[in-house]
């Protein structure tokens, strides 16, 4: 027999590949939960680190802007102490060290350059002193400031994107008056603005500085907020001024770190895209534990099949032994192989089989007991009657000195009982069956002289047809006790033996009284106690009872009756195959 | 049991696609990203460069290549055809440009739209043809004329108008609406003007406007619709002794310069940058089948009093 390959579909692998699932699916949540929640703690970390580098730096660049401011105050605060030729070569060689810066120059309260590195092609003054940086300069009292980008207006037909520092100072004019003046540092956007762009603060982020209205300083995205292409979320700035925070604008959610850059009331703002971030990165995730669990799922299910196999073999092995084994007739084997369990499965069904086959042999003995018991008993009680009855009438005919009567009454008597006894065989042959009611008929035609006469027929083919035995003599005791008795004219018993398809039929018929209908049904009735109350009909219905436990309900007899007309019994039997005769065995 | 685990290993390898091709879409890193041909009408020009610029953030912005061209005159025809045969024979997925002729450009572009190259005419158009499938960015400029037109009236407040047109040429369609624009305020203002297209190379230009301004000496008032024109108009007019009423188009030094000095009375400024970016940002989306806004023109008119205020100089002094 061909060995069935293992199938997916077992309690095990299915307890595989979902509880592999279960894990994978489990391990992954916790893991991608654990990775959102580092990656968000590290860019958070990471932004507020760079921030705060930048706001150091550009703090840094400030001061030393400032202490460039205060170096030109040095210059020109004393005329005295330098001539404008040396605060020219002086402030030049400190334009000349840096490339942030455009130009140095100092203004008195009216907008006339009075040192400086800018000499030449100036714009009047009336227009420098309206300008923005000279105008908050001089309305301070002392201290710098920081404008925001803007195109300078110093040089005419000359429009530089600049930074400007200005500061009010005190000067002494050649007169020794003491006076106001402007310091002014123009700082080239382009430089400050590298120096922010070129600060990485991560996929997708950038830094930008606001000034302390909330306005924006330096962008990167300038051009872009310009062009209304962008735009910045300031609102929030102004409200939240300083420190962390998460953030939805336009449908993105952003970290925002905010600083404070000092000496300048400047702050740093830098932003990350943290939703989009953590997304790419969660994704680019979710792809690798995709690809584990697709090989963990290949993997358990190959792994399944294989230990389900090892696991389950032995007990689909026992299952088909189960399947295959006729526990009546065969004792199954133990199982060699397997595992302690799937042997000790096999035991105990080894010992079940052996039990069930013992219980079965029990019944089956029990049974056969029971019924051989119920025959011997029915045996037993026909035989005191008939045999009292009988010898009273050897007894008449001896006193008669019929010595032949004598001898053809007990013949007959010694026969009828030689074929009751049939050597213990329940099965007798028809002919033989016949001979046995013959005998009976010959025994009590010689009780009641004239009183019936009878005629057998048996066909030659149907002789030697198998039946139980003693099943003709209860039915003709019947018609002459209770039908042929009370005929006042000589009463007729007929037997005849026929083939009827598969089956035999054998018809007992009298001319006697007959019964009525009620008494008919009654005879074949389930209630045996009944018929030991009434003491009558108890014989034919062993017969059909007998029939029927050895043959089934479709044998045994059928009663027609008519009063004053006479009964007819039909007995069927089952068209067996023929058996040899008692006699015969005997031989 | 078999049918269920098949359906598993089907919906974990769709989501497994989907994921890579989620990823590859949105960042439009793939291996082959989005060639785009940008072909602009001329090289110089602060228009021109601004536009540039534009497309070129919009170009890291999208991870995209772009192939810039451009010609040296404004009016060369022919060399957009070529470049345009170009951007087909590279094989480029689309084509940003703006055409220089709405008549001559009609049959390379409805090439192109056959190869399955997706189109945007930026500023300018072509006349309509079924068979090109383009999208216009910021092609109508006619409500761009109506500002110009009522700029001037409220800026001019001069009691008798005779306003000078000056455009390039008249097959180009940004010049022809502006005018459309301009001339319906005119006539409702009951304002006299006239159209004068200039042609040839700087010089013919120039004497072109020279000849007309010499033979129509009512002319008090000069629009320029282009830095081309513009840049005649400063050249020519201080050759007559009279005082025009300038509007130039552009934000180029010397326009700015001659603001500055009052040689020009006012600066129409196109935001060329957001047109460059905007068409690159919209071809992209093209290509990647998602929809996208088409923003409006943006201009702003700049007089020697705002050209330094905080908002103007931004727009003005972009470049510089």
């Amino acid at each position: 027999m061909k060995e069935e390959s293992p199938k997916i579909d077992t309690i095990f692998s299915k307890f595989l590949i979902v509880f592999t699932i279960a894990i994978v699916f489990m391990v992954s949540a916790i893991i991608v939960f654990n990775y959102y929640i580092n990656i968000k703690s590290n860019i958070e970390i990471l932004s507020k680190q760079t921030v705060s580098k930048t706001s150091d730096t550009v703090a840094t660049y400030m001061e030393a802007i400032m202490q460039m401011g205060n170096a030109t105050e040095n210059y020109v605060s004393n005329p005295s102490l330098y001539s404008d030729e040396e605060i020219k070569i002086r402030l030049s060689s400190m334009i000349d060290s840096r490339s942030d810066i455009m130009t140095i120059d100092f203004f008195d309260s009216h907008g006339n350059v009075i040192a400086g590195t800018t000499d030449k092609n100036l714009r009047p003054a009336v227009e420098i002193c309206s300008q923005n940086w000279f105008v908050r300069a001089l309305a301070g009292n002392g201290n710098s400031y920081f404008s925001s980008p803007h195109v300078q207006q110093l040089l005419i037909l000359r429009y530089p994107w600049v930074l400007s520092y200005s500061k009010k100072i005190n000067y002494t004019d050649n007169n020794d008056d003491l006076k106001q003046g402007i310091i002014l540092i123009d700082i080239k956007y382009e430089k400050i603005k590298e120096l922010i762009e070129s600060i990485d603060i991560g996929t997708g982020g950038y830094l930008y500085i606001i000034d302390n209205d909330g306005k924006l300083v330096i962008h990167p995205k300038q051009t872009l907020i310009n062009a209304n292409l962008f735009s910045e979320d300031l609102s929030n700035n102004n409200e939240k001024i300083y420190g962390s925070f998460n953030v939805n604008y336009n449908g993105q959610n952003k970290f925002v770190d905010i600083q404070t850059i000092d000496w300048t009331r400047w702050r740093v703002v830098g932003v990350v895209p943290i939703g989009a971030m953590i997304t790419v990165g969660i994704k680019s995730f979710v792809i690798i534990i995709l690809i584990v669990l697709l090989l963990s799922l290949a993997l358990t299910i190959f792994i399944g099949r294989f230990l389900s196999n090892i696991i389950t073999s032995p007990i689909r092995h026992l299952e088909k032994e189960m399947e295959a084994i006729d526990i009546i007739n065969t004792t199954p084997r133990q199982l060699e192989k397997g595992s302690y369990e799937v042997k000790a499965l096999s035991h105990s069904f080894v010992e079940m089989s052996k039990r069930i086959r013992s219980l079965m042999d029990e019944i089956v003995s029990e049974q056969e007991q029971k019924r051989k018991s119920e025959l011997d008993a029915l045996q037993a009680k026909i035989n005191p009657h008939f045999l009292y009855n009988t010898l009273d009438s050897v007894i008449w005919l001896a006193d008669a000195g019929d010595d032949e009567g004598v001898i053809k009454l007990v013949s007959a008597l010694a026969k009828l009982f030689r074929i009751s006894i049939s050597k213990g065989h329940e099965i007798i042959t028809l002919e033989e069956e016949v001979e046995h009611v013959r005998n009976y008929l010959i025994i009590q035609q010689m009780r009641y002289v004239d009183k019936f006469t009878y005629n057998i027929e048996i066909p030659d083919n149907l002789r030697h047809k198998p039946t139980i035995k003693l099943i003709l003599q209860p039915i003709v005791e019947n018609s002459i006790y209770h039908g042929i008795k009370y005929l006042m004219d000589p009463g007729i018993i007929n037997i005849k033996v026929e083939e009827a398809g598969n089956d035999i039929k054998i018809h007992i018929s009298d001319n006697g009284i007959g019964m009525d209908n009620e008494t008919r049904l009654s005879l074949l009735i389930v209630d045996k106690n009944q018929h030991i109350k009434d003491g009558n009909g108890i014989g034919v219905y062993n017969v059909n009872k007998r029939l029927q436990l050895k043959y089934g309900e479709k044998y045994g007899l059928k009663i027609e009756s008519e009063i004053e007309e006479g009964t007819h019994v039909i007995i069927t039997l089952p068209n067996d195959k023929d058996i040899p005769s008692i006699k015969a065995k005997q031989i | 049991m078999k049918k269920r685990i098949i359906l598993l290993l089907l919906i974990l390898s769709i989501l497994f696609i989907i994921a890579f091709s989620e990823t590859k879409n949105k960042n439009n890193k793939s291996e082959t990203p989005y060639r785009i041909a940008f072909i602009r009408m001329k090289e110089g020009g602060q228009f021109w460069a601004s536009m540039r610029n534009g497309a070129r953030d919009a170009r890291t912005a999208t991870s995209s290549v772009l192939d810039f061209y451009s010609t040296m005159e404004t009016l060369d025809i022919n060399e957009q055809i070529k470049y345009i045969n170009q951007a087909i024979n590279d094989n480029v997925d689309g084509i940003v440009i703006t055409p220089c002729d709405n008549e001559q450009l009609v049959a390379p572009l409805e090439k192109a739209s056959s190869m399955g190259i997706k189109i945007i005419q930026l500023y300018n158009e072509v006349n309509y043809s079924d068979k090109i499938n383009s999208i216009k960015l910021m092609s109508n400029t006619l409500n761009m004329g109506h500002d110009i037109a009522n700029f001037y009236v409220n800026d001019y407040k001069e009691v008798v108008r005779n306003a000078l047109i000056i455009a390039n040429t008249n097959h180009i369609t940004s010049s022809n609406y502006m005018i459309d624009g301009i001339s319906r305020v005119f006539k409702s203002e009951k304002i006299k003007y006239n159209v004068l297209y200039l042609t040839g190379d700087s010089n013919n230009s120039q004497y072109q406007l020279k000849v007309y301004l010499e033979s129509h000496s009512e002319v008090d008032s000069i629009l320029a619709l282009d830095d081309y024109c513009s840049e005649c108009s400063v050249y020519v007019t201080p050759l007559f002794n009279k005082d025009y009423y300038i509007m130039a188009t552009g934000h180029s030094l010397l326009n700015i310069q001659n603001l500055d000095n009052g040689n020009i009375d006012s600066i129409l400024v196109v935001n060329s940058y957001a047109m460059g970016y905007q068409s690159v940002i919209g071809m992209v989306a093209i290509l990647n089948t998602q929809k996208f806004s088409k923003t409006k023109l943006d201009y702003i008119f700049v007089t020697r009093e705002n050209m330094f205020d905080e908002n103007v100089q931004k727009e003005l002094f972009s470049l510089l």
